[in-house]
């Protein structure tokens, strides 16, 4: 892979989540994350715009639209320098 | 940017209110690497869209299958009891209240399923929700509009 692809992984499953970070990072792209733990994902927002989100969700916490909405705005608050708004 | 949902849930609902915020894909949480690197390589090379659910695995060009104007122009010539359901289609209705809403029969709203399916040409109502959603074709609540707005600008 010439230049690694940058995907952020975030969404309240935590299991789905961890679990596709650990297989992207071992599958050579560069994984950040939010309020991801352990393993080598960051909790740092990526340097620049990461070029594709991850939203992990899961049966009970369905994909609700307001949650992907702040996610994705967040994430593209923190990418352009900022900080996250919870 | 691409916003990809990984999911358990195959809930038609839920995936329906996905693409109206305008999310590009969704990922089975069961998904193979193989698979998923020909997702990401997809998602972020082109303008596309991409479900792999219910083992259905369906790549959506925007230039080639979204805004193909044969598609517009069929979706726009629908007589207006397919209008109807296709209008319904995109909510979040499932296909029993669909047809009690419009007072037809399950047979009868297949029937015209079929119909929309076949001028259309897309072969589920996934592709059908996100060619709709994403041509306008269907009046939207202003909050959608507007988050959806703000996304577009991500």
């Amino acid at each position: 892979m010439e230049s690694k692809t940058s995907i952020f992984v975030t969404g309240q499953q935590r299991l789905l989540r961890e679990g596709f970070s650990h297989m992207l990072s071992w599958m050579g792209y560069e994984v950040s994350g939010l309020s991801s733990t352990n393993f080598s994902v960051s909790d740092q927002p990526p340097s620049g715009l990461p070029q594709l989100i991850l939203i992990a969700t899961s049966a009970e916490n369905r994909n609700e639209p307001e949650t992907i909405f702040v996610v994705t705005k967040n994430i593209s608050i923190c990418a352009s320098g900022h900080h996250y708004a919870q | 940017m691409p916003v990809v949902i990984i999911t358990l849930n195959e809930e038609i609902n839920d995936i329906i209110a996905g693409i109206k915020l305008g999310v590009h894909g969704y990922l089975q949480a069961t998904i193979f690497p193989e698979e998923l690197k020909e997702a990401i390589t997809a998602l972020t090379t082109g303008n596309v869209y991409y479900f792999d659910l219910a083992g259905e695995r369906v790549i959506y060009s925007e230039e080639n299958d979204i805004r193909d104007p044969r598609r517009l122009s069929a979706a726009k010539n629908l007589p207006e009891p397919q209008q109807n359901v296709f209008k319904l289609l995109c909510s979040s209705l499932s296909y029993e209240e669909i047809a009690a809403e419009l007072q037809i029969s399950p047979r009868t709203l297949s029937g015209y399923r079929k119909d929309i399916y076949s001028a259309i040409r897309f072969k589920s109502r996934v592709g059908l929700v996100l060619f709709a959603i994403r041509n306008n074709l269907f009046d939207q609540d202003d909050k959608l509009r507007s988050n959806q707005m703000i996304l577009k600008n991500v």
